[in-house]
């Protein structure tokens, strides 16, 4: 097995509340290996968001680490200084946001923006870079790219300002591509366009992708690999068809129960879904106890071990360790 | 009516006993708070969320007392526009379920406005498909869903992931973007972007009638084995 090329040990991200701290992230482990496409799973706040701002150290003011490491490349990325950092953005990691035209500088032209990514990294001059960016938007599908790029975000549908973000997160060809819910807010058929447009992209260059959505359909067409999180824990990760057909964990078994399939008119049926009931951040067991429907003892009580069910299928959950508990 | 965005369609200064209350008192239905517990109830809520305030609820809730607040008065048609759309995928299907069973108790009729394909495949009897302001297709849920006939009804069931590894489809990818509906052409709405356009499309098409009110807009429906006639629309109803 190769070496991984993105290493997250356990990590703890704490966001401190008023009086309280609330651990946030609690014991994240996952990995993604070069040229792979992971995928990283959850519903509102289950924390995956806040795992990708971590690695790209853009977290907000209230929230720090608290205990984990996470290596790029060998490198751990929490020991970096800032300016450290900031060679490492763009260059070694890139990532593309929710909301593709929030993430633009509304004040300066889409080619502008991608230029300045290549000139914050490359020695080139503003013509060259500027010749380089119209050619990484053609690239990232847009057609008309001279005078696209002399476009205002606001000038820009969301599909287009999204391709700029990816021109921009291609621009310094970066090793990892981290992908936060790409589609969110866009038309059906321009999110297939985006999501062909990635997978493209991704095997040409031979970067890693982490991929942050809650769609199951999509971890299914896109990802190799995936890791499940509910409310700031892992819960189960493994290869794609295994999870699909081997779900271990209660929370997964009751996501994929949850899904509703377009090409498949079938009965409903709650009963298989998740109950009803706030997320628990506090309970120092298993987060997912109170909405569990084969809760044990020692869910209230401590965190499960990690249990390696097959080669990369690993699962958080007491029921899978009996005898442990 | 129930609108898309619970935070936004609660008024944040009512508590919920307020804003049920309200539409009863508005239409002289108010008869006692008895209503407003069964009101509550029968959308899986507590009596004890009648007190609370909006910012009290979760996003879930909150698109209950939504429903609730639309239902209350007993009309008989209730509009939903994309109730669903601000919710998990595991709270969904516990919203979908109570619609249903609430349209059942009551005998309403919903207007159910969606781009989640997979919910109205679930809940919905009849789909009319819309694009730049004009019905493309229309028909029974599973007519449409198992046999869509427009380029475009096509195009959307593809684009949508199908989670299970092992299936793997063929798609249709549609060139270009939305354009804007300000600028409306003659003819098929999606001729700039469909990969099958012809000259035809380019002047008003007729409704293609396949039997059981399944009805497409696209010349491609000609072939389809169970084609019966075209109904060329009326002047009053088309934009040429």
């Amino acid at each position: 097995m190769a070496e991984p090329l993105l290493r997250v040990q356990s990590l703890r991200l704490d966001i401190a509340d008023h009086e309280r701290s609330r651990s946030i992230l609690l014991d994240v482990n996952f990995d993604v290996r070069p040229n792979e496409v992971m995928g990283l799973v959850g519903e509102s706040g289950s924390g995956k968001t806040l795992t990708a701002l971590t690695i790209m150290r853009l977290l907000p003011p209230a929230a720090s680490v608290s205990e984990g490491r996470i290596e790029l490349g060998g490198r751990d990325l929490l020991r970096l200084t800032e300016s450290e950092m900031r060679q490492v953005r763009g260059s070694k990691v890139a990532m593309i946001f929710q909301n593709p035209r929030a993430a633009l500088n509304p004040l300066m032209r889409a080619g502008d923006q991608v230029a300045r990514a290549l000139l914050l990294h490359r020695e080139l001059s503003r013509a060259e870079a500027r010749r380089q960016a119209v050619e990484l938007l053609r690239h990232a599908g847009i057609s008309d790219a001279e005078s696209r790029a002399r476009a205002y975000p606001h000038q820009l549908s969301g599909g287009m300002a999204q391709r700029v973000l990816i021109a921009m997160m291609l621009a310094c060809r970066p090793d990892l591509l981290i992908a936060d819910e790409p589609t969110t807010g866009l038309d059906v058929t321009i999110q297939a366009q985006i999501f062909e447009l990635i997978k493209k992209l991704q095997a040409e260059t031979g970067a890693s992708l982490l991929l942050i959505t809650h769609d199951l359909g999509v971890v299914s067409e896109v990802c190799q690999r995936v890791a499940v999180m509910y409310a700031g824990q892992i819960m189960e990760q493994a290869p794609v068809a295994e999870l699909f057909h081997h779900p271990s964990h209660p929370y997964t078994e009751r996501l994929l129960g949850s899904i509703l399939r377009v090409d498949q008119a079938a009965e409903l049926d709650p009963s298989r879904a998740i109950a009803f009931a706030s997320i628990d951040y506090d309970n120092p067991g298993c987060r997912f106890a109170n909405r569990c429907p084969y809760v044990l003892e020692a869910c209230w009580v401590r965190r499960p071990v990690p249990r390696r069910l097959a080669e990369d299928h690993i699962v958080y959950c007491h029921l899978r360790n009996e005898g442990a508990s | 009516m129930v609108f898309q965005d619970p935070n936004e369609s609660l008024n944040p200064r009512l508590s919920i006993r307020q804003t049920l209350r309200e539409p009863l008192q508005l239409h002289g239905l108010y008869a006692g708070d008895q209503q407003l517990s069964e009101a509550v109830l029968r959308v899986n809520l507590d009596e004890e969320h009648l007190d609370r305030l909006p910012h009290q609820l979760s996003g879930g809730q909150k698109q209950r007392v939504g429903v609730a607040r639309a239902m209350v008065t007993q009309p008989r048609l209730v509009i939903l526009d994309e109730p669903t759309s601000s919710l998990d995928m595991s709270l969904r299907i516990h919203v979908i379920v109570l619609l249903k069973k609430l349209q059942r108790e009551f005998n309403l009729s919903y207007v159910f406005i969606s781009h989640d394909l997979s919910t109205i495949r679930h809940l919905c009897d009849r789909v009319l498909v819309m694009y730049l302001g004009r019905i493309v297709e229309q028909g029974r849920t599973a007519d449409v869903y198992d046999d869509p006939t427009h380029v475009y009804t096509k195009a959307l069931l593809s684009a949508i992931p199908i989670p299970d590894p092992a299936v793997k489809r063929s798609r249709i990818l549609l060139k270009g973007e939305t354009p804007t509906a300000r600028v409306l052409v003659p003819g098929c709405p999606l001729q700039d972007r469909c990969g099958f356009v012809t000259e035809e499309c380019r002047s008003p098409v007729p409704d293609y009638d396949l039997g059981n009110g399944h009805r497409v807009a696209c010349r491609l429906a000609r072939d389809h084995p169970a084609y019966r006639s075209a109904v060329t629309l009326t002047p009053a109803g088309s934009s040429s």
